[in-house]
């Protein structure tokens, strides 16, 4: 009997109905999308801030009295162990030189190209990359030396270091806006051959997670880890990345709050007027004998099945609306989450009720006597 | 000392609404089990504040109200409820059916707010008034006449000791309203109580016994002493 009148008073109240469980998914897919989103951005968003350059770098600890101290190459594989390693997307080992080209001194990098462009996308190549982590021949140019030797794409030029020299050819121009244009990139194992400093590291380019891993912490692992190195955050980027982080994450609680607040009065609304439509229909059922819990209990079904209803409608339509702006904004899909459900239907019940309090207590206050007086 | 023969017992019964207003004044009467008692008056004369009252809808002012010995004034809400669907049935003027159930769910509905609801009994209530084929309907395919049936099953299904009926043929045409009276009429031959608030005189005579209201006080002069001088219209 129980679901019988509940079934029969929706089919009684199809637009009304429609309104109540349309005014809960309009909540509860923005809700969805929100915690979707939110569960999803700051990965999102922290690996569009890594685009624009590593934010750690790993040194060499410098004795006192000495002028040059290099890391090992080996140990960098610490990078790639347990806590580090989840946090690490990734990095590259550079070592610098000064050598001459042309009778030119110029400042060679040799680092691991391969690995480039994830730490530093936004070069401008002309040619392309050279490949394979230890090619021999093939270089970066940068534009001003490019310009300044006459070093066109596929020339070859000569490299001088102390008695040691290799050839290269030019397999790419690169235009950055900073000193790598003053540069030519090769290998790193090129420059360890050409400086005879086999498995020597200069500095590490670190790309790492933030949300998860404070970078502070981070570099303290790695110093532990890694014998002889010093980690530094570079602050600019790392705080630019939490700071940006904390306005999206306010920005959307701010959107979301608003929209539930907005849901809610829709909410209560709706179901202010239902009751009072349904005003004689309550009072009957009092004068029948039906308790005041009773009551709350057949529209508090009601109201559960509209939380449901509304809150799965509701998280589908808003996991779409996270797709579309996950493909908009990041370029990329955004995973559905358990918790972002949970999250979406815990959110629309708590609105739904306690919009529905008030209503659903004059309900269960209303007096039979004077709804079916016809003195 | 209140008499146990009695169905229902009212005694120095005051009402007074909000502002003041005197519905009843210092109302007294009783009712024996199985008796039929018509209670007439002009609008605002009380009887419905006296029904509503006698069947728990509403609390008195003053006074006390018996129902088959038991002093309801004294109940709380919750009490007075189950009273309500343990005790009386009740019939309106206006009908008061949940419009998106049918006949069949009309009358278990009472049924689920007593106990269980049992579609083959409540099939059987509708059957006795003359429904078997209205069972389905909604109360907006069936005639004024046919509603008011629906309520009678509805108020009888749970076997109340006093049966309260408010102008149950106010709307009714003639028709109609003979039969409707001659299923009260019946259920009276089975022992119900009833008592039943009617301008019609035709239809208070019917009863064992009228007690008139005027300004909310019981009219004395004008109580029809006993069953022989009803003049049963069926």
């Amino acid at each position: 009997m129980w679901w019988r009148i509940i079934s029969r008073s929706f089919r009684n109240r199809k637009a009304r109905l429609a309104l109540s469980i349309l005014s809960v998914v309009l909540g509860a897919s923005l809700v969805a999308a929100l915690s979707n989103l939110s569960l999803e951005i700051p990965a999102k968003a922290g690996s569009q801030l890594r685009a624009y350059g590593a934010n750690l770098l790993i040194l060499p600890q410098v004795p006192p009295g000495t002028n040059e101290a290099y890391i090992s190459e080996n140990d960098l594989s610490f990078l790639e162990r347990g806590e580090v390693a989840q946090a690490v997307t990734s990095y590259a080992p550079s070592l610098y030189s000064l050598v001459e080209i042309a009778g030119q001194p110029i400042v060679m990098v040799g680092t691991w190209l391969d690995v480039m462009p994830q730490i530093s996308p936004w070069w401008q190549i002309t040619g392309y990359w050279p490949e394979g982590r230890e090619n021999m021949a093939e270089a970066l140019v940068g534009t001003q030396v490019s310009e300044k030797l006459g070093l066109g794409l596929g020339k070859e030029f000569t490299v001088s270091s102390g008695d040691n020299t290799r050839r290269f050819k030019v397999a790419g121009v690169v235009t950055t806006g900073a000193a790598e244009d003053k540069q030519v990139l090769v290998s790193l194992k090129a420059v360890q051959e050409l400086t005879v400093l086999p498995g020597k590291v200069g500095l590490v380019q670190v790309s790492a997670l933030t949300q998860s891993h404070p970078l502070a912490h981070l570099a303290k692992l790695i110093e532990e880890g890694i014998p002889g190195s010093e980690g530094r955050v570079l602050g600019q980027i790392a705080k630019a990345e939490s700071r940006i982080l904390s306005k999206v994450q306010l920005l959307l609680a701010l959107v979301a709050g608003l929209i539930l607040t907005a849901s809610g009065l829709v909410i209560l609304s709706t179901m202010t007027t239902t009751l009072l439509e349904r005003t004689a229909e309550i009072g009957l059922m009092k004068a029948l004998g039906a308790s005041s819990q009773r009551i709350a209990g057949l529209f508090s079904a009601e109201i559960g099945i509209i939380t449901l209803g509304g809150g799965i409608l509701g998280y589908l339509l808003g996991y779409i609306l996270a797709q579309f702006i996950g493909y908009r904004v990041f370029a990329s899909a955004i995973s559905p989450h358990p918790l972002a459900f949970l999250v979406t239907i815990t959110i629309a019940a708590m609105v739904t009720w306690f919009s529905s309090i008030l209503p659903l207590r004059r309900a269960t206050q209303i007096d039979p006597a004077i709804t079916l007086r016809g003195d | 000392m209140i008499n146990s023969e009695l169905s229902l017992a009212v005694e120095e019964l005051t009402k007074y609404y909000a502002a003041r207003v005197l519905a009843l004044d210092n109302v007294s009467l009783s009712v024996g089990h199985g008796e039929r008692v018509a209670i007439m008056g002009p609008s605002g004369s009380g009887k419905t504040t006296l029904m509503n009252i006698i069947s728990g809808l509403d609390r008195p002012s003053q006074g006390q109200v018996w129902v088959n010995g038991q002093d309801i004034t004294g109940l709380t809400g919750a009490e007075l409820t189950r009273f309500r669907r343990e005790t009386i049935g009740l019939v309106f003027q206006q009908f008061y059916l949940i419009p998106y159930l049918n006949a069949l769910e009309n009358v278990m509905l009472a049924q689920y707010f007593h106990s269980l609801a049992d579609e083959e009994e409540a099939r059987q209530a509708l059957v006795r008034v003359g429904l078997n084929d209205r069972l389905y309907h909604l109360p907006s395919q069936l005639s004024g006449g046919e509603q008011q049936r629906v309520c009678l099953a509805r108020a009888l299904i749970n076997s109340p000791q006093i049966l309260l009926a408010d102008e149950p043929t106010g709307n009714l045409d003639k028709a109609n309203e003979e039969m409707v009276m001659k299923l009260f009429h019946e259920r009276h031959q089975e022992g119900y109580t009833l008592i039943m608030v009617t301008h019609d005189p035709d239809i208070a005579r019917m009863a064992d016994r009228i007690i008139r209201f005027d300004h909310g006080r019981v009219v004395p002069e004008d109580v029809v002493g006993n069953s022989s001088l009803a003049k049963p219209l069926l």
